[in-house]
C-alpha cells in the first residue's frame, strides 16, 4: 500500500465513500504497517568524556534484531 | 595509531568464545583476516588519535535473532573510517562474527571496548530495535 494525498474540502463539500476508504482507512493502515516495520530506537549514549567501553543492558528481549550505529574514536590510553 | 579495532562482548562474556573474519578494501588493495579462539569478537574500527582532526569512524551492528533459544548467534557488521588524507587513509570493512556460546543464551547485554586506548568524549553510540 502506499499513502494517498488527501484533498483539500471546501465547505459543505460531501463526505464521500472514496474519502472514508482512500484517505483515512486505507492511510491508516498504511502508517500501522509501516510502524510495525519501523526500527525503534531503544537507548543512545553520547560520550561526555573519555571511557574505557559502553555497554547496553535491561533492553527488551521482544525485538526480532538489534542494530547498533556508532560514530567512534579512540585517545591512547 | 589512526585507527583501533572496535571490539564486542555478549553477556559480559570474556573467555575464548568469540571466531570472526573480515574482508577491508584501504585504497586499491583489498584483504580478509579471520580469527577464532578470540576474548572477543572484532565488529568495527574506530579512529585513532593521528587520524584527521574531528574524524569519527562510523559503523553498523547487526545482531539478527539476538534473543533466539535454539540458535548459534552471529553478528555481522561494516564500518568506515578516514585514517589518513594520503593513498590508502580511507577503510572500508565488513565484518562477520560467531559467539560460541549455548543456543540457549540470549544476547541479554553487548559490551563495546575499543582494541587500544579509551572512546574519546563525542563517540556516540545508538540502540535500535527491529520488529
Amino acid at each position: 500500500m502506499t499513502l494517498t494525498i488527501v484533498p483539500d474540502k471546501a465547505f459543505d463539500d460531501v463526505f464521500t465513500e472514496q474519502n472514508w476508504d482512500t484517505h483515512i482507512r486505507d492511510n491508516l493502515n498504511d502508517l500501522i504497517t509501516r510502524a510495525g516495520l519501523t526500527p525503534q530506537k531503544i537507548s543512545e549514549q553520547v560520550l561526555g568524556t573519555t571511557v574505557a567501553s559502553v555497554a547496553f543492558s535491561g533492553y527488551p528481549l521482544t525485538y526480532r534484531h538489534l542494530w547498533i550505529e556508532y560514530t567512534a574514536g579512540v585517545i591512547a590510553r | 595509531m589512526n585507527a583501533a579495532d572496535l571490539l564486542v562482548r555478549f553477556n559480559g562474556d570474556s573467555g575464548t568464545n568469540y571466531e570472526r573474519q573480515t574482508l577491508h578494501g584501504a585504497g586499491t588493495t583489498a584483504g580478509a583476516t579471520e580469527a577464532s579462539s578470540a576474548t572477543s569478537a572484532t565488529l568495527g574500527h574506530l579512529t585513532g588519535s593521528t587520524a584527521p582532526a574531528g574524524a569519527f569512524a562510523v559503523g553498523v551492528i547487526e545482531l539478527p535473532h539476538y534473543a533466539a533459544t535454539d540458535q548459534q548467534k552471529n553478528a555481522l557488521a561494516r564500518s568506515y573510517y578516514r585514517g589518513a588524507t594520503g593513498v590508502g587513509g580511507r577503510v572500508v570493512t565488513h565484518f562477520g562474527a560467531t559467539w560460541n556460546a549455548a543456543v540457549a543464551t540470549q544476547i541479554s547485554s553487548v559490551t563495546l571496548l575499543p582494541g587500544s586506548g579509551s572512546f574519546i568524549s563525542g563517540c556516540l553510540f545508538t540502540l535500535y530495535g527491529l520488529p
